[in-house]
């Protein structure tokens, strides 16, 4: 059974939900293309469950309309939906086998008894657990359980997959590891999936396209490098990557800061302002009459992190390409030198 | 220490079965002593076993029928309206759940005799214009006598379980409620379930208010008619009874603890 996916496009148009006073979702729209994966990443409590729950049908909603495939879905339960979730905590049936969770999925979905053995072993062998069909879910590590229960939602072939955080209950490592082949897998099977974290680096490496949320809004919609370096408002800026913000002044789409000339991104206002600046836009040189001192260096491995002190307090970071910032110690006075890559500024708060 | 917290809990254990098994054995031995002369005979056992056909038994046999009955309906009857009750508070109505525990307790509060007094009117009803005047009806009194316990336990083997997640997953899979409840919901709350057909059980085999009060027979009602005549007999089918249970709520203990030890043995593998 390794037959494609009816994978679907799915367009959530106008979506608002509260709670109490609370605008979980404020006029979200979204549209995914068929076989695309789009993350949707936000601090918590910014509205992505809501709107996967929404799409999912587990979480009703106020107006608007959630259409898969072409068909108007808005009022179907949840269980007539043609979807599939892997959940952040385990959600695998503790009472049945990996092998009983996976057929279980298939016989609701109405698959001939006669043909779900293949389909559990094609799964479990994609998500690299072949050979573990009969071991109860307890017997298993998280990060095996998070596998079976995404083997069983591939299993079902829906048209669209939904995946809730399903990684943030994982250590470090494993997490890692899952990302990357939730990845190859999603590509290799071509689903439609709407993958919601948390965690900016998550969406950066798995995402097609990544909606950032905030209060319940979509406030930037874009590929992954496109929402790292045009990020579309501060808050975007802010949470994705790290950025320093350094007082300039902004005058016809350029910052004068620190005495050199940075080109700002559309949607920047003009006169005092912080511009929003990349660690790894910045690089730095030994000069008696520099900007600031070096507080603090560390070595990253393939990058290292360097702490700067400006005159006025502020405190910038360094991301440096190489494995030692040579000659660069704590003490040590340094000239900042902003490589002119474009960046975002705010207005400066009062 | 450790040897001396080992003799206490002996000594511990020693004292409640004595407090327990004395009771029993005089019972044993009342059943097989003619209270008189204090001669040993087996008059009552061979009266229940001889195949003989007496009064006494046949209304013993209609008042064990009618409990083992009622028994069973208090069970289904209980079960299927706790358990839907309480998974629907908890996934959509969860600013429900005191008003519900506190309906489900309430029974415990109120003394047999006087809820009987309320109830009797009701039957009044459920007798001449509803039902008949059948006791198996009295099961329908019964559930309200187990909701507390029923609830407890439910309550507990919900707790336990990840609710949300696990309704929801089936759901997203495409199961109907009833396919929730049924197929994911009670395999995951069978130690509940189990504690809960327990104590339905020993409450309703052990019921005596109502059913004298309503002038109903059941088991119990039947045992005191017998014991104002025949005080062995009496003995004899309480030992029974009591022996019968037993053996059940063993039976099922051990079946259930046969299936747990299949999905959650004590000894967890090492998989990382």
């Amino acid at each position: 059974m390794t037959g494609s996916v009816t994978s679907a496009a799915v367009t959530l148009s106008h979506l608002t939900r509260t709670f109490g006073k609370v605008k979980a979702l404020d006029d979200f729209s979204l549209d995914l293309a068929a076989g695309e994966l789009v993350a949707l990443l936000g601090p918590s409590g910014c509205g992505k469950t809501t709107a996967l729950r929404a799409l999912a049908g587990l979480e009703g909603i106020d107006s608007g309309t959630v259409v898969v495939g072409g068909r108007d879905v808005t009022r179907l339960p949840a269980n007539r939906r043609d979807m599939a979730m892997v959940f952040q905590s385990y959600s695998l049936f503790p009472h049945l086998t990996v092998e009983g969770n996976i057929e279980f999925a298939l016989g609701l979905r109405k698959v001939p008894s006669r043909e779900r053995a293949a389909v559990v072993a094609h799964n479990l062998e994609l998500v690299g657990l072949g050979g573990h069909g009969d071991r109860y879910p307890h017997q298993l590590s998280g990060g095996q359980q998070q596998r079976v229960a995404l083997a069983r939602a591939l299993a079902v072939r829906p048209q669209v997959l939904l995946l809730d955080e399903p990684l943030s209950a994982l250590d470090a490592k494993v997490r890692v590891q899952l990302r990357d082949e939730i990845r190859r897998i999603q590509t290799e099977v071509g689903i439609t999936t709407l993958f919601v974290t948390h965690d900016q680096e998550e969406a950066l490496v798995v995402a097609d396209r990544i909606g950032v949320m905030e209060s319940g809004r979509l406030v930037q919609v874009g590929d992954p490098r496109e929402i790292y370096s045009r990020p579309a408002t501060p808050f975007v800026a802010d949470f994705i990557g790290t950025t320093n913000a350094l007082d300039g002044h902004a005058v016809d789409g350029v910052a004068h800061v620190l005495g050199q000339r940075v080109p700002l991104l559309p949607g920047s206002p003009t006169g005092p302002v912080s511009v929003l600046i990349r660690p790894e836009s910045i690089t730095l040189r030994p000069a008696a009459d520099g900007h600031g001192r070096v507080v603090t260096t560390g070595f990253m491995g393939a990058t290292s992190r360097v702490t700067v002190a400006l005159a006025d307090g502020t405190l910038v970071l360094v991301q440096l390409r190489g494995s030692s910032p040579d000659g660069l110690l704590p003490g040590e006075h340094v000239a900042l030198e902003l490589a002119g890559v474009p960046a975002l500024a705010r207005r400066v708060r009062a | 220490m450790k040897a001396r917290g080992a003799w206490f809990r002996r000594i511990v254990l020693g004292v409640a079965l004595v407090y327990f098994l004395v009771p029993l054995a005089s019972l044993a031995d009342f059943s097989v002593r003619f209270p008189l002369t204090g001669k040993v005979d087996l008059v009552a056992w061979q009266a229940l076993f001889g195949g003989g056909e007496s009064d006494k038994l046949s209304l013993l046999r209609e008042g064990l029928t009618n409990s083992l009955i009622m028994a069973v309906m208090a069970i289904v009857i209980s079960l299927g309206l706790l358990l839907p009750t309480m998974v629907l508070v908890r996934l959509r109505l969860p600013r429900m759940s005191k008003v519900v525990e506190f309906v489900c307790l309430l029974p415990l509060t109120i003394p047999a005799v006087v809820l009987v007094v309320g109830l009797a009117p009701v039957y009044l009803v459920i007798s001449t214009k509803i039902l008949d005047s059948n006791t198996i009806w009295l099961a329908f009194a019964y559930v309200i006598l187990c909701l507390p316990y029923v609830y407890r336990a439910l309550d507990s083997g919900l707790r336990a379980i990840d609710l949300k997640t696990l309704s929801e997953t089936a759901r997203s899979f495409g199961a109907s409620w009833p396919t929730v409840l049924l197929r994911v919901l009670v395999p995951n709350l069978r130690s509940a379930l189990v504690s809960s057909v327990f104590v339905t059980l020993a409450v309703v085999l052990g019921e005596f208010t109502f059913a004298r009060m309503l002038a109903r027979t059941n088991l119990q009602t039947a045992l005191f008619e017998i014991n104002l005549s025949d005080g062995q007999i009496a003995a004899a089918v309480s030992l029974l009874v009591l022996g019968g249970t037993v053996l059940l709520m063993v039976a099922l203990d051990l079946l259930v603890a046969l299936q747990e030890r299949r999905i959650r043995p004590s000894t967890r593998s090492d998989v990382s």
